[in-house]
């Protein structure tokens, strides 16, 4: 057993023994979170209020070690691993719905808040918190604003940034400052625009005021099978192109429904190579109209089949294929590594065909679950950590995809955030001009670079290359990381 | 070559006035400027450039006028990159041959450039359903003080690579760097449009149906709210105290349930009458137009933004009226409001005090954004920032450390 250093002892003081956590078994359930990444904390916390985490970083400060933010750990790109160690702060004890205030079409969180429970503390008002990663019923509100998380239904409703009016942060000096509210046009720069999206770089967010929106009044839901997967991008673009904005289209592939229908089976015909799940919302009026024009798309772009929901359940039994997807991909590989690049939606189908060419020249297979409307793909790498060079093999082939989508004008990380993941993927983006530029905006607020180090931005020193020495080692020690 | 004089800010005229070919030679101007300690106001149109205080030095103006290009048109991705001196008239008619278009409905859109647009943050009616620039645009270029030129942001609908310094420029006012070019998510023309006026005696009912035409099952895309004198401005025959008129879009079949579900709205607040608006297009214009056409007809007025939360929108039109009532535009659903005050008192720096000190009590902000020349050299425009203007104040130094970007325009000084 370790000695309890000062550092423990003053953290103890602060929170009481059971919210700080330091004994190895305790923090290893904090060393990893949904990505492929590993490193472990040498204190968790569990703070209560935003006067507690001031203190907590002022402690930090004074033992120079690093402060990392975590929210729910479902996170894909490595941003809540602690990979230069330090304290770790856990949002367990941070759950509360604070207000709803329909009149004001807000709601204040605090960052531990799971999205789902959100929409659902709202639903009996007919409210709901638009933004709704896949993981929605695990992830937290924190989280979400710290990655700017997205989902299938913001195609129409957009991502995380269009729903936050306001935070409490921490700054690094420990000072607690409201940014944004209820009012519109908060003057002077756009620092809520700032910390969203930031992944815990420039502060702590320790409360959130969420934009809500009323349900709408009728939803329909279309799946659409087709032959070919050129069909399907062909027809997603289609749509876009036409101007019509589903709420929500979202396409698998064949490899996927395979996956799925082994695991679940749920009715998709075993020979089609995609499907697309096509949602609109609205008003009654006109939400047939809508209906009528997206079934009528499908088909001229070769659907076989169109598939209606006519209820809740059959709407419910359509969207199974899609949420089920990644946890049905166990049955064909014993990991996946999953890659969120985007692209313009008209270069969908030429870039699902490079794609295979790529999992070819790598001899991996891919399995493609996206959001289809926005250009997002993720592209699932099915490997086995076990086999000697295959995370290589599948890194190599998730770069060079990464690589590709760069190159027909799209974006290396559509919602699941830069982190540790794709650090090495920044240059192919940016200029080293602009990395520079982006170092001022964290410079300006968090100068001391405490707050989540070795995040977001290539860095290029001692920082980066002690992240990447931690994580041959992390994997090699630990292939219970991938399950 | 233009005359200086039309270039001058707050009484000062600048010495030079560069009209930079493009881009890459914007960026070497500013550098140069920069190397020389010469203060800058960026130039779009100039449609803008009462807001914001007096710059505290004016050396040059950088004129956009020849960054004019559609730098990118995917429509059928719906994605458009546009030089930061193109007109949004232009970028309407570029739009609008896909029957696209960009909703950012603001005044004299024939010599506002998008820039412009973008570094002074402003917006318009269609905010409601669309959002602020920021939501739809998607990534830009701008120039720094050093002569490079920054790329934030990307040109797909989604990203989260990196900071989101291309959203921290838009209503900077170009006070930590210079845009070049910007690029948005554009959006189809709604097949359909309908849009209704209804007139109220009491404020309380116009600002009760407000309420609920936005919870509407079909989701409006702008409320706003006129005052009597105002109304009557663009609707001479409107009679009443108080009138909002609402824009809805979407499905052919829907619209004529909108009109039907807006009259019922207006109606359980006891309307005195209820008219579905003929020429939308015109009236739209109008409306777009209303910032600049108070603060240009009325220019002995003081002129105010006012932003509060919008469940104070009946209390903050009670709290500007209390003395001499104004005359009141605003996007109500949202709660921002232009309120334009004939008589405004003999010591107007009390008369602003007081007003923000109601204001500041609603958790809202007053800006002043027009006023006779010797009453505005005795107030603040800008309303106090808080505690988080230590991190703008940073933010500032790390891009413009010698202070040539639009200096003392901004908020707080900045």
């Amino acid at each position: 057993m370790q000695p309890i250093s000062p550092a423990i002892q003053e953290l103890q003081k602060l929170l009481g023994a059971r919210n700080v956590l330091w004994h190895p078994d305790d923090l290893r359930v904090y060393s990893y979170d949904g990505s492929n990444n590993m490193a472990t904390p040498d204190i968790v916390v569990l703070p209560e209020t935003a006067n507690q985490i001031s203190s907590i970083i002022k402690i930090a400060r004074r033992y120079s070690m690093a402060i990392v933010p975590r929210g729910s750990g479902t996170g894909l790109c490595g941003a809540a691993t602690p990979i230069a160690g330090g304290i770790m702060i856990a949002f367990a004890r941070m759950k509360k719905i604070l207000d709803i205030d329909l009149e004001n079409r807000a709601a204040l969180v605090e960052p531990g808040v799971i999205n789902l429970d959100v929409s659902t503390a709202l639903a009996p008002y007919k409210y709901f918190y638009a933004p709704d990663p896949s993981s929605q019923a695990a992830c937290s509100i924190g989280g979400n604003v710290a990655n700017n998380s997205g989902g299938p239904h913001c195609l129409l409703y957009g991502v995380t940034a269009n729903h936050v009016l306001g935070l409490e942060v921490v700054l690094e000096d420990g000072e607690i400052l409201w940014l944004g509210g209820a009012a519109p046009d908060e003057q002077g720069y756009d620092l809520v625009a700032a910390f969203i999206g930031s992944e815990g770089t420039l502060g702590i967010i320790t409360k959130i005021l969420v934009r809500i929106m009323p349900l709408p009044e009728a939803t329909r839901t279309l799946l659409a099978v087709f032959n070919t997967i050129e069909q399907a991008s062909r027809t997603v673009s289609g749509v876009i192109g036409a101007g019509v904005i589903p709420a929500a289209i979202e396409m698998i592939d064949g490899t996927t429904i395979r996956a799925v229908e082994a695991a679940y089976n749920i009715g998709l015909p075993l020979d089609a190579d995609a499907v697309l799940l096509i949602e609109v919302d609205g008003s009654k009026a006109g939400i047939d109209e809508l209906q009528e024009m997206l079934a009528d798309f499908c088909q001229e772009f070769g659907a076989r089949e169109v598939r209606i929901a006519r209820n809740e359940q059959e709407r419910a039994d359509l969207w199974k294929a899609r949420k089920t997807a990644l946890g049905a991909l166990g049955r064909l590989a014993p990991n996946y590594y999953i890659q969120d690049g985007v692209v313009p939606r008209s270069k969908l189908p030429y870039v699902l065909q490079q794609q295979d060419a790529i999992a070819k020249k790598y001899n991996v297979t891919i399995a493609n679950v996206l959001h289809a409307g926005d250009g997002n793909l993720h592209p699932n790498i099915l490997f086995d950590a076990r086999e000697a060079g295959a995370l290589e093999r599948v890194k190599e082939a998730g770069g060079e995809i990464l690589k590709l989508c760069v190159d027909v004008g799209g974006t290396i990380s559509g919602e699941h955030g830069v982190g540790l993941e794709k650090l090495d993927y920044m240059p192919l983006l940016f200029q080293q001009a602009d990395l520079d530029a982006q170092a001022k905006l964290r410079d300006a607020i968090a100068p001391t670079r405490i707050l989540n180090p070795c995040k977001m931005l290539p860095q290029g020193s001692k920082c980066g290359e002690a992240a990447r020495s931690k994580l041959p080692q992390a994997i090699a020690g630990n292939p219970d990381v991938w399950i | 070559m233009p005359s200086n004089i039309e270039y001058s800010v707050g009484g000062f005229a600048p010495q030079t006035i560069y009209t930079p070919r493009d881009a890459h030679e914007l960026a070497q101007i500013l550098a140069q400027c920069n190397s020389e300690k010469r203060a800058v106001v960026p130039w779009g149109g100039g449609t803008l450039q009462h807001l914001g205080n007096a710059p505290t030095q004016f050396d040059a103006a950088i004129q956009t006028a020849n960054l004019n290009q559609v730098i990118e048109y995917a429509f059928d991705d719906l994605t458009a990159t546009f030089g930061a001196g193109m007109t949004l008239a232009e970028i309407e008619r570029v739009l609008n041959e896909h029957g696209q278009f960009l909703p950012l409905d603001v005044p004299h859109p024939e010599r506002a450039t998008i820039g412009g647009v973008l570094a002074s943050g402003m917006n318009g009616a269609l905010r409601l359903r669309y959002g602020l620039a920021r939501d739809y645009m998607l990534g830009n270029r701008f120039a720094t003080v050093d002569g490079q030129i920054i790329k934030a942001g990307a040109k797909v609908v989604k990203n989260v690579a990196g900071y989101e310094l291309h959203k921290v420029q838009v209503g900077a006012f170009g006070t930590l760097g210079l845009l070049t070019e910007a690029t948005f998510k554009v959006f189809p023309r709604p097949p359909a449009e309908i849009s209704a006026w209804a007139s109220f005696d009491e404020l309380r009912d116009a600002c009760a149906a407000v309420g609920q035409v936005w919870n509407l099952p079909i989701p409006p895309l702008a409320i706003e709210l006129f005052d009597a004198r105002t109304a009557r401005s663009i609707e001479p025959n409107a009679s009443g105290a108080w009138h909002i008129a609402a824009r809805f879009g979407g499905a052919k079949a829907a619209m004529a349930a909108a009109r039907d579900v807006f009259a019922n709205a207006a109606n359980e607040n006891h309307a005195r009458s209820i008219e579905t608006i003929d020429d939308a297009t015109k009236f739209w214009r109008a409306v777009a137009d209303m910032p600049a056409t108070l603060r240009e007809s009325f220019s002995d007025a003081l002129f105010v933004r006012v932003s509060v939360p919008p469940k104070e929108l009946q209390n903050t039109l009670r709290a500007l009226a209390e003395n001499s009532p104004p005359r009141i535009f605003a996007h109500a659903a949202v709660a921002s409001i232009y309120a334009s005050f004939d008589n405004a008192s003999a010591s107007p720096e009390t008369f602003i005090a007081i007003l923000r000190a109601r204001i500041h009590d609603l958790h809202g902000h007053l800006i002043v954004e027009g006023a006779p020349p010797t009453l505005r050299k005795q107030i603040n425009v800008w309303d106090d920032v808080g505690a988080s203007f230590k991190l703008m104040r940073a933010l500032k130094r790390k891009f413009d450390p010698n202070n040539i970007l639009n200096p003392g325009r901004f908020a707080g000084g900045i």
